[in-house]
């Protein structure tokens, strides 16, 4: 049950928009309960559960992309359901970021959020995705320029406003 | 985890933070949302219970099937009973922890469920479009459409469920099967696919008397017929492992090699991180091997 809110928030940084996110956060858990009998107490148990989850979302991502990006415009809304235990600036500022990531390549976006969000490094994400260490770099480093340019267009944006 | 960080890192870690278990960036949910979702994953996590023991070498392992019918099969009662909330029922099953609201896994299960995507083939065809107020439905009905006599003749249910609602009999049937009364547990099943065709709760019970055809009643064929009915109802749904791998084990039991093949290499290709992968990879060589 603790560990439901870091599944989702995972979730929803590697994926765009909201449709999906409860789905493949269920798949994510119940790969979880599944995998636990394999887990090796060698690293942080969370580590081990947020490769997990983004193993997961990613095999979903692969199945789905036959369906298209039928999601890519859904409708944001920000206070879905009150919680007494969020802190609404925190939320606000994730939800921003989610929305400017939405609006990068799946390639950058995953790449960033392995790295950032998840505190990988480039060989271990490059591992991870199965993708060359140059790559992940040259991800990292596209993704980076991009999201800093959304983000300062989006300051831009209020400052003029 | 790494200190490994790169250039340019540092702009960025303010707007991206590492993940933790506070609000966001995913929406908020209800706590019991959240609460069926875990508990979704905990029964779901019964799948890998040690499996019954069972003689060794002849097949690919089936229990993950079977466990994975008793779970969904209880989550498609649950999904059902939460989308009737004002249908009162009478059954005793339904007080259980099993008719709480719960999500199944993926996507694909819930969405596209309103209709068969296609209708059944003449040779796959299980004539289960009895209308649903029939009570019991003998299997005899859902003999093949070619006319070949079911081998499968499960007994009427007991007259308690004669009026419970789709979920309660999916749950019941469940319940029998565990019980080892396959042909009630059939029974059962081909009632609650016949009360609701195209539904999730169909679509469990098919995958379920599939397996119970295969496994219990003898009956590769008619298993032949469900497990692919499965897959027409909801293609990728949140039982296709089992049914793509029921169909490569039908195939089998029927000595259709080229088929089973055919059903394992499409099992591998979509399911590749499947517990039951290193069989069916071995039983592909044995099958390509001159």
């Amino acid at each position: 049950m603790e560990l439901l809110p870091r599944v989702r928030n995972l979730v929803r940084y590697l994926v765009r928009g909201d449709v999906d996110v409860e789905d493949i956060a269920q798949e994510a858990l119940i790969a979880l309960v599944r995998g636990l009998p394999s887990y090796r107490a060698e690293g942080r148990f969370q580590s081990w559960a947020d490769r997990v989850v983004a193993r997961t979302t990613f095999a979903w991502l692969k199945r789905s992309r036959g369906r298209g990006a039928q999601h890519a415009d859904a409708p944001v809304e920000l206070v879905a359901v009150p919680s007494e235990d969020a802190l609404p600036d925190e939320y606000v500022h994730r939800r921003h970021m989610v929305t400017l990531l939405d609006r990068l390549s799946n390639e950058q976006r995953h790449a960033l959020v392995l790295h950032h969000v998840l505190e990988l490094s480039v060989p271990e994400i490059s591992t991870e995705l199965g993708i060359p260490f140059e790559t992940v770099r040259s991800r990292l480093r596209l993704g980076r320029t991009a999201l800093r340019s959304l983000a300062a267009e989006g300051d831009g944006g209020e400052e003029r406003g | 985890m790494s200190d490994f960080r790169e250039e340019g890192d540092d702009a960025l870690n303010a707007l991206l933070l590492p993940l933790d278990e506070g609000a966001g960036p995913a929406r908020r949910i209800s706590r019991e949302r959240s609460a069926r979702m875990v508990l979704t994953a905990l029964e779901a996590g019964a799948l890998v219970a040690p499996p019954a023991p069972r003689p060794r070498g002849k097949r690919p392992p089936v229990w993950l099937m079977a466990g994975a019918l008793l779970v969904a099969g209880a989550a498609a009662a649950a999904v059902w009973s939460f989308t009737r909330p004002s249908r009162a029922s009478t059954s005793q099953v339904e007080s259980s922890a099993h008719t709480r609201p719960l999500r199944l896994g993926t996507a694909s299960p819930l969405r596209g469920s309103g209709a068969v995507d296609a209708a059944p083939s003449r040779s796959d065809a299980v004539s289960d479009e009895a209308p649903p107020e029939m009570p019991v439905v003998p299997a005899a009905s859902i003999a093949d459409a070619g006319g070949a006599a079911d081998p499968v003749r499960p007994r009427a249910p007991p007259a308690s469920v004669k009026s419970a609602a789709p979920e309660d009999l999916l749950l019941k049937a469940n319940g029998l099967r565990s019980e080892g009364r396959w042909k009630e547990a059939e029974a059962l099943y081909l009632r609650v696919i016949r009360a609701e065709p195209s539904s999730l709760a169909s679509y469990v019970a098919r995958v379920a008397s599939g397996s119970l055809r295969l496994e219990h009643l003898g009956d590769a064929r008619g298993a032949l017929r469900q497990f692919k009915a499965a897959l027409r109802i909801q293609p990728r749904g949140v039982l296709d492992q089992e049914a793509q791998h029921g169909i490569a084990e039908a195939h089998r039991v029927l000595g259709n090699r080229d088929a089973e093949r055919s059903a394992l290499e499409s099992f591998l290709s979509t399911h590749p991180d499947s517990p039951l992968v290193p069989s069916a990879r071995a039983r592909v060589r044995e099958l390509t091997a001159p």
